[in-house]
């Protein structure tokens, strides 16, 4: 009988013991937590259209890891690390989701279909109608975003990690991996798996935060929804043009997230019923599943056991929490420049991740007061949230190579 | 449009792209102390113009 070696036969089982206890300890925490996501995602406790894409990758990386050319470890879904353009040429042949990272993934692209989806689904009349209210709960909601910088520092994060790390405070994804793909390559990963995984729980953890930091009273207060004024969309779309513009000059490296979310708001109300259908339906959540699938590919225990990921964690945690705090900062603010007339919970929707904080806010009063419509000034805060969040997004991306 | 509207509308333009030139082309000729501040002048004025914009796009 011819000498079979059976554990070659099963190469994703044989690989577990070719290498350190540690990595293999940490592939079968990550099959575990593939699983475990697919389920949450399911159930709907986290958020199913990133989760169970993500989920289902992670768990198949960590699995079939094999054995290829010249005793190397590695997998035949993507290699990240790969920067030679010849070696990529030959990559691009073999690994099959390696076109699509190359193509859409580490050059940004996806953000922006992404930002350029939200912006179709953006009604930035909210914005229009109550502009100071918006942008002093925006800015306040950053404080995350900006604390969490010389805090990342201190830990012993380089400037590009630390402002990468510091971005999940603005509960963007997009923007969390455009900014770690601009500024800390080698994290990107770790930083964007911490950044989704967080801002799924966002739903979960900010309504304790309202109930500890805000009485009854107060989420019970009612908003005057009458004294919204109207905004033509020839105005927005003029609006969206010279703001673009504006932002693209001052940060041109963030100009690609501009231009896609204010060419998605210009769709929308220029009523390109066909291109909206297009980008609502097709590319949006084309762009969200394959985001959803790469992130759990990247995070083949090889690539992911970074010596910085629990300060990562940490951090991630303590920029969002940060965040949250400074949007209710934000939200008493104007409920003591309005005397009293402006509920202080619709400052969490300062907090960007759209729509979601916005509905956070809402059902945080719906609970106190069933009579109270906060949801226009919700919106319009979570809106303004986005456009500061681009603008943090363009001042760490221009700032940091220069500091260095 | 009303002549008010109109006034916040290009007011709010032409202080935004005000600030734009200050930071994209006065910040750069500018030398020592002063260039953090007409850099710092014109990102601020920037964002002044486009909220004083929004208070022209308002109609009850």
């Amino acid at each position: 009988m011819p000498d079979i070696n059976f554990l070659n036969l099963f190469q994703g089982i044989a690989t577990l013991f070719a290498t350190d206890t540690l990595i293999t300890v940490a592939r079968i925490g990550l099959i575990v937590l593939g699983i475990a996501l697919v389920y949450l995602g399911a159930r709907n406790i986290l958020e199913p259209l990133l989760m169970i894409p993500m989920g289902f990758g992670m768990a198949s990386v960590n699995a079939a890891v094999l054995f290829l050319s010249g005793g190397k470890l590695g997998t035949i879904f993507i290699d990240p690390l790969v920067a030679d353009p010849s070696q990529l040429m030959n990559i691009l042949q073999v690994d099959f989701l390696q076109p699509i990272y190359t193509l859409t993934f580490s050059n940004g692209l996806i953000a922006c279909f992404i930002f350029l989806g939200i912006g179709v689904m953006t009604e930035i009349g909210y914005v229009l109608a109550s502009p100071f209210s918006s942008m002093v709960i925006a800015i306040c909601a950053e404080l995350g975003t900006v604390a969490t910088f010389p805090i990342a520092v201190a830990m012993g994060l380089n400037y590009s990690e630390a402002a990468s790390i510091a971005m999940v405070g603005g509960a963007d994804g997009p923007m969390v991996l455009y900014t770690s793909l601009m500024l800390a390559k080698d994290l990107f990963v770790p930083i964007t798996i911490v950044a989704y995984l967080y801002l799924s729980l966002t739903y979960g953890g900010y309504p304790y935060l309202i109930k500890l930091l805000i009485p009854k009273r107060l989420r019970g207060i009612q908003m005057d929804l009458s004294k919204i004024p109207t905004v033509t969309p020839g105005e927005k779309i003029a609006f969206s043009i010279i703001t673009c513009t504006v932002l693209s000059l001052l940060f041109p490296v963030a100009a690609p997230l501009f231009m896609s979310f204010f060419l998605g708001v210009t769709i929308r109300e220029a009523n390109l019923k066909h291109y909206i259908s297009f980008i609502e339906g097709p590319l949006l959540y084309g762009s969200t599943f394959f985001l959803g699938v790469l992130l759990g590919v990247l995070c083949e225990a090889n690539t992911i056991m970074n010596p910085k990921i629990l300060v990562l964690l940490v951090l991630g945690i303590l920029s969002l929490f940060l965040s949250g705090l400074g949007g209710i900062a934000g939200g008493y603010l104007m409920y003591w420049i309005n005397k009293g007339k402006f509920n202080p919970v619709i400052g969490i929707a300062g907090v960007s991740c759209i729509p979601t904080t916005a509905k956070v806010a809402q059902k945080a009063v719906t609970e106190a007061n069933s009579q109270s419509l906060i949801l226009p000034y919700a919106i319009g805060a979570n809106i303004s949230g986005v456009i500061t969040s681009a603008i943090l997004t363009g001042i760490y991306v221009t700032l940091i190579p220069v500091l260095k | 449009m009303s002549n008010k509207r109109k006034i916040y509308w290009i007011t709010g333009t032409i202080t935004a792209f005000t600030g734009v030139l200050m930071v994209r082309i006065l910040a750069l000729q500018t030398a020592g102390r002063l260039k953090l501040p007409v850099m710092f002048g014109g990102y601020m004025l920037a964002i002044a113009g486009l909220f004083i914009i929004t208070l022209g796009t308002r109609r009850k």
